[in-house]
């Protein structure tokens, strides 16, 4: 293989293709294996080169066709398949270069990693082997530059994803929509759940919208798309079951990997059911990400259950107030407050099981409408204001069970939810 | 779900199992788990406040119970205060609760605790129980016969009893084990002979004697790699001689109770007595039940004090120091477990009786046969000695074996 690229253009593929070999689950990876999993493999033709690279939940791949426009070259096609990190920290030292990539052959390869042993293993598959260098040269425009070689893997052992046999078209999304949706709702996810429930974002079709939801069990992000989409897929329109329109449940930490290397054209996204995957395509870039399988979708929290519920508007509060109420009480109690609204007045009340006093605090509320006491997660909700943009916010509780619902009218398509929490400590409390 | 918290203490495997079981039974509500000993009350607190958003039900499990008298003050409210729509499970998942092992009894302030969430109302409290001691082994039998009746198998209180000294008597460790023999087990009865071949050992005794008898069944080579496994497994090479020693020892005695005029059947008996102190209890003349009833009226120290004097002219003041001091009487070197004694004899008829019975009449082949064990416990006693003074372990090892195997007379 003999192939010459631009600096910037190799270092946005490797970046973008390589994203799953560079990713924190891949670079931690210590299995014998480890050598392929932090790899990444590039394959030049006279057509295009391509960067991809693949994790145990997902994998991305990257195209460029070859022209000069695009600063590639291929004088001689071929494969090669080294490490990634390595790769990327040298060409992001070149600068404005050209970078000569030429793969030389051994005439006998080396063994890398896995079980050692007699030659007779040699050929077995549990075993990496090194068989070629990738020689990698600079040329920036003093037509002086750098050299540096580089273990070239047997692009046979590279692992390729599975293929199913019935593909879903889901629907077509911008990389900035699908992006801001994910950053608005990703908080009230879990941060790692081991049955990758929680750290998951939903996408769920309620009454022909469709929601991106997140939640850790007591507090609830949803982010209405519907008018982000276009291609609306067929798949949307089974439910999943009787109560639970049809929904999809995809690793967030994945998504947003793979999300960052989008380029900014609109991705088509589709849904493998049979091999439990997702893929996002758009012109030149290719990921596959694997999902829970649809008999644990269920797990999710049905989120029809918060759309239509009916709300009632307590007031208006200022939003950094709020949040400053909120911390000081945080002193007293992380977890939860007791928050009545009587007589024109907002009052914040905190108790605790570990000793200390209780916090009074009271905040200015406009157009107070009705007269309500909850008791609410003090985390939840200052999540929910960090989050929402407006400098006051609507506060709003749920007709049934109480938890206490936040729109924001600068993102009107953003809802923030928590739960009501019945804490026998403020039962008959009355702040005068 | 009517009850809205449980309690479990007792086996913590077993417990453990229960929680599995309870949270596929609601496969669809959200489970949270906290270590009372570490987390903040009031985390604990808002989680079992609250039912979820959009969930169907939540369990909030509570382990870790620390012997703190504020937390067990905070468990008891959290169960009076548990709300629709949450099942909180607390659980002694660290053996806090135990029993004294003089009295058998938990001691009085977790006695309390216990008394005080069975007084809470929708509370159910669940007792896994706690390990069989020796004067359970009633108990132990009824448990192991209840689990097997329960999965519509039958065994016998004495195949029952080798299950219980062969595994020891921590309740998980039997469930488990009387799952595996369920599994594999050819018929729905299952016999003694059956548990002891295909009882996995954990108690120490009966894993060298599981080496003792299966070097019984091999040629001389299989049998030192057998030893040589044991050897590798951490198994110290004295104690692998003394069971050695031992078995030369049993099989001496046996000889030497088949040249005396015993039968077969009062072999085996008798090696079952043999160890139990004083040993004119079973050296004497006696029938079998005079020996069982003087056994019984010697075993207290005092009473076999009486009979050491009277009986041997030992003088009182020999025993005033261990009087005094409320000595207990010590174990002799008895068989560990009673099948062992079959075995022995089944052995020795096998390998040395029937194949010389028809060519020496049978006052000589016992005289024979008793030399020959004579011999053989005087060639392992001599390489007990020299494996404890560290010399060549290994190879006196298989000189006791080559000893033992050679059948040859």
């Amino acid at each position: 293989m003999k192939v010459a690229v631009s600096q910037k253009t190799l270092i946005s593929m490797i970046t973008r293709g390589g994203s799953a070999a560079m990713s924190k689950a891949s670079q931690s990876d210590s299995t014998p294996y480890a050598p392929l999993v932090k790899a990444v493999k590039i394959t030049a033709s006279d057509k295009e080169l391509v960067v991809e690279s693949i994790n145990r939940s997902f994998s991305v791949k990257c195209s460029m066709p070859v022209s000069k426009d695009n600063g590639i070259e291929v004088k001689e096609s071929g494969v090669t398949v080294v490490s990634a990190q390595d790769l990327y920290d040298w060409v992001s030292k070149q600068g404005n270069s050209v970078i000569g990539m030429n793969l030389v052959n051994m005439d006998v390869p080396e063994m890398v990693a896995g079980k050692g042993g007699k030659d007779d293993d040699f050929h077995k598959n549990d075993i990496v082997r090194k068989i070629a260098n990738l020689k990698l040269s600079s040329k920036d425009g003093t037509r002086t530059g750098a050299k540096w070689t580089m273990d070239s893997y047997d692009s046979s052992q590279y692992p390729k994803a599975k293929s199913g046999a019935e593909i879903l078209d889901l629907f077509t999304i911008s990389k900035k929509n699908i992006e801001n949706s994910l950053n608005s709702i990703k908080f009230s996810a879990q941060t790692s759940d081991p049955d990758h429930v929680y750290d998951s974002v939903c996408i769920q079709n309620v009454d022909n919208a469709i929601y991106m939801a997140t939640t850790d069990a007591l507090r609830c992000s949803l982010y209405d798309v519907s008018k982000f989409l276009s291609n609306k897929g067929v798949y949307w329109d089974k439910p999943y079951n009787e109560k639970i329109g049809a929904r999809i449940l995809v690793s967030i930490s994945s998504l947003e990997t793979i999300i960052d290397a989008m380029s900014d054209k609109p991705v088509n996204v589709f849904y493998c059911k049979d091999k439990n995957y997702v893929t996002f395509e758009q012109e030149g870039y290719f990921a596959y990400l694997s999902v829970k399988d649809s008999s644990v979708f269920g797990k999710f929290p049905n989120i029809a259950v918060l759309t239509t519920a009916q709300s009632r508007e307590i007031g208006l509060v200022p939003k950094q107030t709020l949040m400053s109420r909120l911390i000081t009480s945080s002193l007293v109690n992380k977890e939860s407050a007791f928050f009545q609204f009587k007589n024109g007045e907002f009052k914040i009340h905190v108790i605790s099981d570990g000793g200390k006093s209780p916090n009074t605090s009271t905040c200015p509320i406009e157009n107070m409408q009705i007269d309500a006491k909850h008791v609410w997660g003090v985390q939840h909700l200052l999540g929910a204001l960090k989050a929402v943009k407006d400098d006051n916010v609507l506060l709003m509780s749920s007709k049934n069970g109480g938890g206490f619902k936040i729109k924001s009218k600068e993102d009107p398509n953003v809802t923030y939810f928590g739960t009501t929490i019945q804490n026998c400590k403020y039962n008959n409390l009355d702040l005068v | 779900m009517d009850i809205k918290s449980i309690f479990i203490y007792g086996d913590c495997v077993l417990a453990a199992q229960k929680i599995s079981l309870l949270k596929r039974k609601f496969p669809s509500h959200y489970v949270s788990e906290h270590n009372l000993d570490e987390e903040i009350n009031d985390r604990i607190r808002m989680d079992v406040s609250s039912s979820g958003i959009a969930s169907d039900g939540k369990i909030v499990i509570l382990k870790n119970i620390p012997n703190q008298k504020a937390v067990r003050a905070f468990v008891v409210d959290i169960c009076k205060n548990a709300i629709d729509g949450v099942l909180v499970v607390v659980w002694d998942s660290e053996n806090a609760i135990k029993r004294d092992p003089k009295t058998m009894e938990i001691n009085k302030t977790w006695g309390e605790f216990i008394s005080e969430m069975e007084s809470i109302e929708k509370c159910k409290v669940i007792n896994t129980g706690f390990d069989f001691t020796e004067k359970e082994s009633h108990l132990a039998v009824d448990f192991i016969q209840q689990k097997f009746k329960s999965s519509a198998f039958e065994i016998g209180t004495d195949a029952a009893m080798a299950l219980l000294k062969t595994v020891g008597g921590n309740r998980a460790i039997i469930q488990s084990e009387i799952e595996k023999l369920i599994l594999s087990a050819s018929g729905k009865k299952i016999t003694y002979e059956w548990v002891v071949n295909n009882c996995f050992p954990i108690v120490q005794e009966p894993v060298l004697w599981k080496l003792s008898s299966a070097i019984d069944k091999l040629p001389l080579v299989d049998a030192y790699l057998v030893l040589t496994e044991y050897l590798g497994q951490g198994v110290n090479g004295n104690v692998i001689a003394e069971i050695l020693a031992k078995k030369a020892k049993w099989q001496l005695a046996a000889f030497n109770l088949w040249h005396s005029g015993s039968y077969w059947p009062d072999v085996e008996k008798e090696l079952l007595r043999m160890g139990k102190f004083p040993s004119d209890v079973w050296h004497s003349d006696k029938s079998q039940s005079e020996k069982k009833a003087f056994e019984t009226e010697v075993k207290e120290l005092d009473k076999t004090v009486v009979y050491l004097k009277r009986a041997m002219g030992l003088k009182e003041e020999y025993f005033n120091d261990l009087l005094a001091e409320d000595a207990k009487m010590k174990a002799g070197d008895c068989l560990p477990l009673p099948f062992i004694a079959t075995q022995i004899v089944q052995l020795l008829q096998e390998k040395l009786v029937r194949p010389n019975a028809s060519k020496y009449d049978q006052q000589k082949l016992k005289l024979i046969l008793l030399n020959r064990a004579v011999d053989v416990y005087n060639k392992c006693l001599e390489s007990l000695k020299n494996i404890r003074y560290g010399e060549r372990v290994e190879q006196e090892l298989y000189l006791m074996l080559k000893s033992l195997l050679d059948y040859s007379i």
